[in-house]
């Protein structure tokens, strides 16, 4: 069966096909079993998408999957002595589509990360406008008081990423590097070539801090 | 300017041919001396434009000049590392000496303001810290005269460019060891101020850059005398300093932060500085690395000899290898 006679098929379910697209659909059905097959499955798909399916006719894979992931042989048996290449291991990294979800999510972790420095600054207030706006995404449609819903989530989120700040020791130690920097600094801005020119530097080195 | 003199020249040559009274060879000679005469008042003119600045030597001496005959402001952006901030920076020159403001546009409303021989720093309007600074002889501003910066640099006139919308000459400060690090300065052909500056690394990859993004200033009246009463130089020494570097400050008891106190010597070769600080080792000390923030190191070592622990950081802008060999010589 011809990628065309699916286009047509596709086209008559969302009721696009033209007069010359129907009878060759028509004439394809009439030959081909595999048309007629095709044309039920787009229906199943629908139905399954528009939630229309009946509940007899949906059947659960989910016992024939742990069925066969019983039979499978165990991963180790399977694997061959020699460690496999870098190549072959990128390979089935890739294939895999929970390691993929995995890199995309540790992807999103990471510009999580390094979101810019302001909201490294003022960890409270970032907190505050982070929950706010996702508490009044869903209050659009339905409720009429976005306001009242951020005053809930600023009161309800106190400060603590500031006080894990100042506990960490990274950080400590990042701000005693800052206090060298700034002494620094301070010395070349007075005495060195640039005139206050380095103390935008210093800037560098707040914006650095995470 | 050279388009105009063609064309008095052209207007001179057809007087000449229509007086056809003279004989052929004084009308040679003449058009000789009027073709010799506009070339020698052109060349005197461009010269006379741009004042006679026409080595790299002479653009450095402006230069310095320039930072205590201007006053100046303007948007001073700072990048390195794919980072990019931006300041503020405005700059008067007045009896009490030198007068700076610079504030932050990104982040926390922060603001440096240098009066005189004062640095105060203030956080969103209010004043945070407040620091004197000693030792105050300018000897990052080529010190020793220009002789003793060409010892350890090489000057070197690279063109012309225009930053800021502002035609400029390119003057590079390239070490002439792998001891320090070298400097691209775009300086403003007026008035010899910096608009540009940018730090170079021994093989010269650009580690840093400074560049006004908006400048305006004005020429003080009477441009300030250079201060006389230097402080004299400090008697201190570092266990293995680089060649040319001399210590131009020593400071005890430096807070580095709220409970840290550290003794600070400064150093420079007159273009370029780093900072020792050397304190008793305690147990939330910075641990033992290297830091590097675009053309800033920071070498950090602990010493332990028999009965002395002490923490030794190097902080400056000069190579990583040159920071750790002043540490590791403690």
């Amino acid at each position: 069966m011809s990628d065309h006679i699916r286009q047509s098929l596709s086209n008559l379910m969302d009721n696009e096909a033209d007069e010359l697209e129907l009878r060759r659909v028509l004439k394809a059905c009439d030959e081909q079993e595999e048309a007629v097959e095709c044309w039920h499955r787009y229906h199943l798909m629908r139905s399954v998408m528009h939630k229309e399916l009946e509940q007899d006719t949906l059947f659960d894979i989910s016992a024939q999957v742990s069925a066969a992931i019983a039979d499978e042989p165990a991963p180790e048996q399977e694997q061959p002595k020699a460690p496999p290449s870098w190549k072959d291991k990128v390979v089935a990294i890739t294939d895999d589509w929970a390691v993929k979800g995995a890199i995309a999510a540790s992807v999103a972790a990471a510009v999580v990360f390094l979101m810019p420095a302001p909201e490294a600054e003022q960890p409270m207030l970032a907190t505050q406008e982070v929950t706010s706006y996702q508490q009044s995404l869903p209050s659009r449609g339905l409720q009429q008081s976005p306001i009242g819903i951020q005053r809930v989530s600023a009161g309800a989120t106190p400060a603590t990423p500031q006080y894990r700040m100042a506990e960490n020791p990274k950080y400590q130690q990042e701000a005693l590097i800052r206090g060298y920097l700034m002494q620094h600094s301070e010395y070349v801005a007075a005495n060195g070539t640039h005139g206050m020119m380095p103390m935008a530097r210093v800037a560098g080195y707040q914006a650095g801090q995470q | 300017m050279v388009f105009l003199s063609n064309k008095i020249l052209t207007g001179r040559q057809a007087l000449l041919v229509e007086n056809s009274s003279l004989p052929k060879e004084a009308r040679q000679t003449l058009l000789m001396a009027v073709l010799l005469l506009t070339t020698f008042l052109s060349t005197a003119l461009v010269s006379s434009v741009s004042q006679a600045s026409t080595t790299a030597d002479q653009w450095l001496i402006r230069f310095v000049d320039a930072m205590h005959s201007y006053h100046y402001n303007g948007v001073l952006v700072y990048s390195r590392e794919g980072q990019l901030d931006t300041v503020e920076l405005s700059h008067d020159v007045s009896e009490a000496g030198e007068e700076a403001r610079l504030s932050y546009l990104d982040g926390l409303p922060r603001e440096f303001l240098q009066h005189g021989n004062q640095i105060t720093q203030k956080i969103s309007g209010e004043t945070v810290a407040s620091d004197r600074i000693h030792g105050r002889n300018p000897s990052g501003r080529f010190s020793g005269g220009l002789e003793q910066v060409k010892k350890y640099y090489q000057l070197q006139l690279k063109g012309q460019s225009r930053v800021v919308g502002r035609p400029s000459v390119v003057v590079e400060i390239i070490p002439r060891d792998n001891q320090r690090l070298g400097y691209r300065l775009w300086l403003d052909k007026e008035s010899a101020l910096l608009l540009k500056s940018v730090t170079l690394d021994p093989l010269s990859r650009e580690l840093e850059t400074f560049q006004f993004t908006s400048f305006t200033f004005t020429k003080r009246d009477h441009p300030l005398k250079k201060s006389e009463n230097e402080e004299a130089m400090p008697e201190a020494s570092l266990p293995w300093l680089p060649e040319g570097f001399e210590v131009y400050m020593v400071k005890e008891s430096v807070p580095v932060s709220e409970t840290h106190l550290a003794n600070m010597f400064s150093l420079s070769d007159g273009v370029s500085t780093f900072s020792v600080f050397v304190e008793p080792l305690r147990a939330d000390s910075l641990e033992e690395g290297v830091h590097q923030y675009g053309a800033t190191v920071v070498v950090v070592r602990k010493v332990r000899n028999e009965n002395l622990a002490q923490m030794v950081t190097v902080v400056g802008e000069i190579p990583l290898h040159t920071a750790r060999k002043v540490a590791a010589a403690f």
